[in-house]
């Protein structure tokens, strides 16, 4: 046994050499004031249990170097030690975790700038991407909506184009059978009329009534074959109001008699617009008619004609038109006939292009005129719309501008007077 | 005394033919021979040699365009003016007056046509042809 050993088992109480009092106690003394520290820095109820536990083992190792026992001696203070450095770093290490909060924006601000300039072009690219998506998503809906009408319209030309046929079968045959007899009625009168004629006024007044059933069944006839034939147009460039005057003149006897007031109000710069005007004069005879009839006496028949641009078609993202030269100015003429009547009841207004509708009393009209008329503007690439307005009903031509076709495609600037 | 001018009247409906031929003897003047069979038009145009002929287009047994056809190939009548009738057009689309088609000197009047229309036409055509 070393003598050093045997002194201390001897004595009961350790040598000078092996156990260092002075680094024990500044160890002990580290150790509190860590603890403390440690206390009071994190504010932790488990760092002052673990104060509580070391002050517990400080008397225990104080008595082992009291008693000698070298090797408890060296045990405790090891275990002192080991648990120290435990604490010191676990409390080095919890600090700055403790404290990260405080930290975080300008680790965010780290992070941002690190990473910033490498998300943002990133996303700059995605978004780019999203708008061009959301661009052709949006063309492409237009695209679908255009689709839908066009397809919404074919259809129904369709449905227009079985009526026709149906009612151009019919009139052929009708046309045929009627006007026959009606040729042997016309001659008759005539011939009583001029070569016997009654003396009695009432058969003279009988002749003269079935001279006009002739004659309006004649005119329903006309109307029919109107609506039935397929003729080719007859284009040719016409002023449009001088031919809507010499128009009014036709009827200018019947808005006398009516003591009807007419208005017009026409566009001085209108372009010369290509069509067929001995039928676009029938369609304007029909609508002064109708609106004539529509209308008391001291009523108002206003007429006007008007040039509007059309919103050119262009390209989505460029804004560019599409498909024309840029200097030329599509323009369409409009033809509105209005009066002051009554208007159209809502639930006539979707049959009023039916073929032999009709609000007049039996013998007054063909139910024809309307139909007819718009065959004829869509002859034209045109269209007639009608619709009731405040005081009366609102007819419009409209022919639209069609390169190479029917229509008003002028280079020109829209008068501003 | 001056000879009635002949018209041939050539249409299926009897009743047309029969007022019309009443409605020209008296006021025209004329001698009218009619006819209801438009495949026997040839045949009475040749017997009577009409210096008119007023020809219905559409007749059940023959086509008034190919009647006109007929006559224009036989040398002896070809020179005759014809008036056409019919019930499938309108006065409008020909012209209002009547119009020539085709290089052929014919005329064509909508059903139903009025008598002294009819008239008019029939003595214009002659007077045409008698110069």
């Amino acid at each position: 046994m070393p003598e050093s050993a045997r002194t201390v088992l001897e004595n009961g109480r350790p040598s000078a050499g092996p156990v260092p009092l002075r680094g024990l106690l500044i160890s002990t003394g580290a150790l509190v004031v860590a603890l403390l520290a440690g206390v009071f820095f994190t504010d932790s109820i488990e760092a002052a249990q673990d104060l509580i536990w070391s002050l517990a083992v400080i008397p225990a190792l104080l008595l082992a170097y009291h008693k000698g026992w070298k090797r408890v001696t060296w045990m405790l203070v090891v275990g002192l030690a080991v648990l120290f450095s435990t604490y010191m770093v676990g409390y080095t290490l919890s600090l700055p975790i403790g404290e990260l909060p405080a930290f975080l924006p300008v680790i965010g601000a780290f992070i941002v700038i690190c990473l910033g300039s490498g998300w943002i072009s990133e996303a700059n690219a995605t978004v780019d991407e999203l708008r061009a998506k959301e661009a052709e998503l949006l063309a492409a809906y237009e695209v679908l909506e255009a689709t839908h009408e066009a397809h919404k319209s074919a259809q129904l030309q369709l449905i227009h184009a079985d009526k026709l046929e149906s009612v151009g079968l019919l009139a052929a045959g009708v046309a045929h059978e009627v006007k026959n007899p009606l040729t042997t009625l016309l001659t008759g009168i005539q011939y009583l009329r001029e070569f016997d004629p009654p003396e009695d006024d009432e058969v003279k007044q009988l002749l003269g009534d079935m001279l006009v059933a002739v004659t309006r069944a004649d005119s329903v006839i006309k109307a029919l074959l109107d609506y039935a034939r397929t003729r080719e147009l007859v284009l040719k460039e016409e002023k449009v109001n001088d031919l809507v005057d010499r128009t009014l003149a036709f009827v200018k006897h019947e808005c006398d008699r009516k003591r009807i007031n007419v208005t017009r109000d026409f566009e001085e710069e209108l372009p010369l617009v290509t069509m067929d005007g001995f039928k676009v004069q029938q369609v304007l005879v029909n609508l002064f008619t109708n609106a004539i009839y529509a209308m008391s006496e001291d009523g108002c028949l206003s007429v006007r004609t008007i040039c509007r641009s059309v919103q050119p078609r262009v390209e989505f993202l460029t804004g560019a038109p599409v498909g024309r030269d840029t200097d030329e100015i599509p323009s369409e003429v409009v033809v509105e006939v209005q009066d002051t009547g009554s208007g159209i009841r809502e639930k006539s207004m979707t049959k009023i292009f039916d073929p032999f509708f009709t609000t007049k009393p039996a013998g007054q009209g063909t139910g024809l005129g309307l139909a007819v008329s718009r065959q004829i503007m869509e002859m034209h690439g045109g269209t007639l719309e009608v619709q009731n307005y405040d005081s009366g009903v609102c007819a419009r031509l409209v022919f639209k501008p069609q390169k190479g076709g029917a229509g008003a495609w002028k280079t020109r600037r829209r008068s501003s007077s | 005394m001056e000879d009635k001018k002949k018209i041939l009247l050539v249409d299926d409906d009897e009743s047309i033919t029969r007022t019309l031929k009443l409605f020209l003897d008296r006021r025209g003047g004329y001698e009218v021979r009619t006819e209801n069979r438009g495949s026997q038009a040839v045949q009475v145009a040749r017997d009577f040699r009409p210096d008119l002929i007023v020809l219905d287009i559409v007749m059940p047994d023959a086509d008034g365009g190919a009647i006109a056809q007929d006559l224009g190939e036989d040398p002896e009548l070809k020179s005759i003016p014809i008036v056409f009738l019919s019930a499938i057009i309108k006065q409008d689309e020909m012209g209002g007056q009547g119009m020539t088609i085709g290089g052929s000197d014919h005329t064509y009047l909508a059903k139903p046509v009025e008598p002294d229309e009819l008239i008019s036409h029939i003595q214009e055509r002659l007077g045409v042809n008698a110069l």
